[in-house]
């Protein structure tokens, strides 16, 4: 019964031209045009430079603890690179410095460490500001979460204290960063990486088709489906398998497309990006089942939700304007930690810059968590086997 | 006596404030065709729904083979077969592809499949479209497809919920003498239409369904007998004063005269010679008239004389 059902979605899907337009040849389309409008990206790439920063420093809580962080991570006899070229000045001169390029953003320390950073351009001479920009947030946010981590357990478990600082000293957040001079610091690979992440959300299609498929109250087909007497549930997994196959097939069609046609340099290994890829797939897939699973309304509308999603979240991530991430992180960081666009394209982007850290993991584990809920919500609301009303 | 395939009890089922099965019962034996018949919007599709588990209901008991019918009961889905009044088909998938994805839902075995597919397909004689898609398909042609995919795994039961809705009389004959034969081969089948011609064709007994009320059930002539009228003439005739309608009232067995468009309509309730005793009262009041016709009650007689209103309505 499985292999039956799974053999006649995959006819299903590879017969239904929308789907496959959508995973497969708009973002080809859009892989291609990138490419064309943005040049030769290779010839762009660089290698890890010394971000220049502002600090403005104010009395407050984190104001020693950071300045002796930042003094470390600049420090020219510790590393030939270091990480970072500190300006120590107030915030006016700060802001002039930002405003004329010659720092990527400023830190302002007091009771509590911002970050601000100047808008950026698709232009290639200022290829590497979004990613130095990615950078500074990334450290930004590990700092905030170590200094947390270190506070708490200060205040409930202080004899541990010894042990979990040389356990994050072993896990050099810093001292990564600064030997990954492999990575691709081209900007413009930012854009692929949203890309793939939007083709990888429009996988919702062939989600929202497993939920109407199989809701005796959302379609003819399912009714008769119902009334058969094969088992909801194997249904479901057989079409969440084959949809799974040939989704994940079309992404990794796309993804060999801009590596080996258009010479993008993800700086990964092919199977840590298909891996990205596949659990992204399964995120997107989940996602359109649940909006699949979501009462009566129809199907048009369903659509619409998960193209409306998958655009604003695409948006938010920074497909149409490169430093729209770093807008929202400065506003509402909590959107970048829960959007699916977000968090696909930084793993793509972690994998290139740091490789397989624990942000790559948490990013996947992120990814599989809200997969799991919408999946779970979905079989809850199909697991119905009577109706009300047909 | 036999367990009944089909044996409802008191069905009440209603959306909101509006009852749309009203404690109905019915029984249905093995190897009847047996027809649901009423207007739209009369509740029989909701009736197949609740027979098939996929409506709940709000009081009542449905038993299918002798067992109550609930979703999980997959021995009694098994041997059942739907035809969907709406096309119930994938686009994307052949002729042949469709009719075996169906049959593969109920029969594992994979030679048997391919011997139940082509057997469908021949029975709706498809067997040169096997390779069209359903876009392809004329009306008729696709509603071939349509019972194909729901006859295919030889059922026991066989509903077909209004099959026969936008075919032309070609397909809708093929269609009719089709159930028929699945009927011939051992089928039981519940047909509902709203075409009274078609259920009293082929359908050995006969439920009437009105406001998801069952208001007569029996054979097509029991139906009949059950009504006042037994013979409706019509004589078409320029005019015709009171008196002689009067006159023609007084005859034996007719119980009601009108005249409406130039033509005269006499029913009659028993009797076997009313045409004759009618014409030989118009000859006798020298008369002229045109064409007339003699016609025995149907199926919408019936409906018209127990719910007051058309069946078409």
């Amino acid at each position: 019964m499985f292999f039956h059902e799974f053999k006649y979605t995959i006819k299903n899907i590879l017969r239904t031209k929308e789907e496959i337009f959508w995973v497969l040849l708009f973002p080809l389309l859009l892989s291609i045009m990138f490419h064309v409008a943005f040049g030769n990206i290779n010839n762009t790439t660089e290698n890890f430079h010394t971000i220049p920063v502002a600090v403005c420093l104010e009395e407050g809580a984190h104001s020693e603890s950071f300045q002796k962080v930042l003094d470390t991570l600049s420090d020219e006899s510790v590393e030939d690179t270091p990480f970072l070229a500190i300006t120590y000045t107030n915030l006016e001169n700060a802001l002039t410095l930002l405003e004329t390029n010659s720092v990527r953003g400023i830190f302002q320390v007091d009771d509590e460490i911002s970050l601000t950073c100047t808008p950026s351009t698709a232009s290639s001479s200022n290829a590497t500001l979004a990613i130095e920009q990615s950078i500074l947030e990334s450290f930004l946010r590990e700092y905030r979460t170590n200094a947390k981590t270190i506070t708490e357990i200060a205040m409930t478990n202080p004899q541990k204290l010894p042990e979990v600082l040389s356990l994050m000293e072993a896990d050099d957040f810093y001292g990564q960063k600064l030997s990954l001079t492999d990575g691709n610091m081209d900007t413009m690979v930012q854009y692929f990486y949203n890309l793939l992440a939007m083709a990888c959300l429009y996988t919702s299609f062939a989600g929202a088709d497993i939920s109407i498929n199989n809701h005796a109250n959302l379609s003819t087909l399912a009714a008769r489906k119902c009334v058969s007497p094969r088992g909801k549930l194997l249904s479901v997994i057989a079409h969440f398998s084959a949809s799974l196959l040939i989704q994940f097939i079309c992404i990794a069609l796309n993804i060999l497309f801009m590596v080996y046609v258009l010479k993008v340099n993800f700086a990964a290994p092919i199977p840590l990006l298909m891996l990205t890829a596949f659990i992204s797939c399964i995120l997107g897939i989940s996602f359109g089942f649940f909006v699949g699973s979501l009462g009566r309304m129809e199907q048009g509308i369903k659509i619409g939700i998960m193209v409306a999603f998958t655009m604003v979240s695409s948006f938010l991530s920074g497909l149409m304007v490169g430093n729209m991430r770093s807008i929202v992180e400065n506003i509402c960081p909590l959107i970048n930690d829960i959007n699916p666009a977000v968090l696909i394209s930084d793993s793509f982007l972690t994998l290139n810059i740091y490789g397989v850290t624990n942000r790559y993991t948490h990013n996947l584990f992120m990814l599989l968590l809200f997969s799991a809920a919408f999946l779970c919500i979905g079989c809850i609301k199909i697991r119905r086997k009577t109706y009300a009303s047909l | 006596m036999s367990t009944p395939v089909i044996k409802i009890e008191n069905l009440v089922k209603r959306y909101s404030d509006l009852v749309a099965i009203d404690h109905f019962n019915l029984e249905i034996k093995d190897g009847e065709i047996f027809g649901l018949l009423g207007p739209n919007g009369s509740g029989k599709t909701t009736t197949i729904n609740c027979i098939l588990s996929l409506l709940s209901f709000d009081k009542g008991t449905i038993e299918v083979f002798g067992k109550k019918m609930h979703p999980d009961s997959y021995d009694l889905k098994r041997q059942i077969g739907i035809v969907m009044q709406n096309v119930a088909v994938f686009d994307t998938l052949t002729v042949y592809e469709n009719i075996d994805y169906f049959c593969g839902l109920y029969i594992k075995d994979k030679n048997l499949r391919k011997q139940y597919v082509e057997e469908a397909i021949a029975f709706v004689e498809l067997d040169q479209f096997r390779k069209f898609y359903p876009k392809k398909l004329s009306g008729g042609l696709l509603r071939r497809l349509n019972i194909a995919c729901g006859i295919a795994h030889k059922p026991k039961l066989i509903i077909l919920d209004e099959p026969t809705v936008a075919v032309d009389p070609q397909s809708r004959n093929k269609i009719l003498e089709g159930i028929v034969e699945l009927n011939r081969q051992g089928a039981t089948i519940i047909y509902t239409s709203h075409y009274m011609e078609e259920v009293e064709q082929i359908c050995t007994r006969i439920a009437i369904m009105d406001s998801g009320k069952n208001i007569a059930c029996g054979t097509a002539d029991e139906l009949k007998q059950m009504i006042k009228k037994s013979e409706k003439i019509t004589i078409e005739i320029s005019s015709i004063s009171d008196e002689h309608m009067k006159n023609l009232l007084s005859l034996p067995h007719v119980y009601d005269v009108d005249y409406s468009n130039g033509q005269l309509n006499v029913s009659c309730s028993g009797g076997r010679h009313n045409l004759i005793h009618v014409l030989e009262y118009l000859q006798q009041q020298d008369l002229s008239f045109g064409r007339v016709y003699s016609e025995l009650p149907t199926l919408n007689d019936v409906f018209l004389e127990v719910t007051g209103k058309e069946l078409r309505d």
